[in-house]
């Protein structure tokens, strides 16, 4: 037998008839050429395995996400358009710090039970901590300096802590707790591997939360940007 | 009240998500934008959902696999067009040289190199090592999503692992 890529790629592919694979297994005894050609080729395929890693944590999180929001966003705004609730913009001249007084007045003001959202009634109401989380957005503005440290609070009996970034210029909200956060009634609920994860939208914001059992971290991230965007931030802040 | 995943929604996910892996490693190495990936992989499994429903292929990883490729080129492109970003080290194309790969070359090699390594191949042998090794993917599948005969496939497959042996061995020399 003669040398050629032709019959090293045949004879490793495994496509060799019988007697031409041992006609090539006895060439490879005497041409060193072929040989090395062969044994390189297998040296690589042992050291490509090394990539087959498995997607990272929470891509599938991630992934399950992006396609719901893409199943429930585009029929919910059509059908919706113009009429869901638009929040409270910061007003010209409130400092951003002003936001924990502004939500501590809607938390006494609920638990007098004489708010209902702005803009949403025939809506069924949040929970109160997602309410009132999601009260502390100004958005367009940077996060108050309390909330990017890391603000401890408690809404209705549960403790929890709340942190904002800017993203892309856009505020983001997360808040976190030891205990399940009460989903909003107009959520979407997902069933992918996380437990328990929601999303919702409430007139420019998007929401995302996922509930974990176990004494485990629960979490939700209130946010101004497109629904779409918001997996890619919870991957941007290691959520998801 | 809550709402589930619709049935749509379900069987989608049902049917890509055991390809994830695969998807991921495919946009991980198939561009050299290796930064992008998970962006990549969800943009892949957006478009996917898009057309599921006229989805009729009897392998829905080629079919994701093929997304996430063209997606992939098109970032390609997009970037092609902008102002040269950082250049990586030129790469000779020229035959890899008959090289003697120690064993104990290999067997320290870690995922870095080797991911190094495959990112300084010719993009069609790279190309094609990603959808065989990588995914794996059959020579005749390979051959149907790039266009090409399947021997051309079994070529660049080679020629690039002769390449990248020849690369991790020089890499190994110079550590």
């Amino acid at each position: 037998m003669s040398c050629s890529e032709d019959g090293v790629v045949a004879f490793l592919a495994g496509e060799l008839s019988e007697a031409d694979e041992r006609a090539f297994d006895e060439h490879l005894l005497h041409c060193e050429e072929c040989w090395q050609a062969v044994h390189a080729d297998r040296a690589a395929r042992f050291a490509l395995e090394k990539l087959r890693q498995p997607a990272p944590a929470g891509l599938q999180d991630r992934v399950t996400l992006a396609v719901a929001i893409a199943g429930a966003d585009a029929p919910r705004r059509a059908a919706s358009s113009g009429r869901l609730a638009t929040l409270p913009v910061r007003r010209a001249g409130q400092r951003p710090v002003a936001r924990l007084v502004a939500a501590a007045g809607f938390l006494i003001a609920l638990a007098a039970g004489t708010i209902a959202w702005a803009g949403t009634k025939g809506q069924p109401a949040d929970p109160p901590q997602v309410a009132a989380v999601a009260a502390m957005m100004t958005p367009g503005s940077s996060p108050a300096k309390a909330l990017q440290a890391g603000e401890h609070m408690v809404i209705a009996g549960q403790e929890l802590a709340v942190r904002a970034y800017l993203m892309d210029g856009r505020e983001t909200i997360v808040a976190t707790s030891a205990r399940p956060f009460s989903v909003p009634p107009t959520s979407h609920v997902l069933s992918g591997p996380s437990p328990k994860a929601w999303m919702a939208t409430k007139g420019r914001l998007s929401m995302y939360g996922v509930n974990r059992s176990g004494g485990k971290q629960s979490m939700f991230l209130v946010s101004v940007m497109p629904m779409a965007e918001l997996p890619g931030v919870a991957a941007h802040l290691g959520l998801i | 009240m809550s709402s589930k995943v619709n049935d749509e929604d379900r069987a989608f996910l049902d049917a890509a998500l055991p390809h994830l892996d695969v998807v991921y490693r495919v946009a991980r190495y198939a561009s050299k934008d290796h930064h992008r990936a998970e962006d990549l992989v969800q943009e892949t499994y957006l478009r996917a959902y898009a057309a599921f429903g006229a989805h009729r292929g009897d392998s829905t990883k080629a079919w994701l696999v093929t997304i996430c490729l063209n997606l992939a080129r098109s970032e390609g492109r997009r970037r092609a067009r902008r102002p040269a970003e950082t250049p990586l080290p030129p790469f000779q194309d020229r035959e890899a040289p008959g090289v003697s790969v120690p064993e104990e070359a290999l067997a320290n090699i870690d995922r870095g190199s080797v991911s190094r390594a495959l990112s300084r191949l010719p993009e069609d042998q790279r190309l094609a090592i990603v959808l065989m090794d990588l995914a794996g993917h059959s020579a005749s599948e390979v051959a149907d999503m790039l266009g090409c005969p399947r021997n051309t496939v079994l070529s660049r497959v080679h020629r690039g692992h002769k390449r990248l042996a020849s690369l991790l061995v020089e890499e190994d020399v110079t550590r």
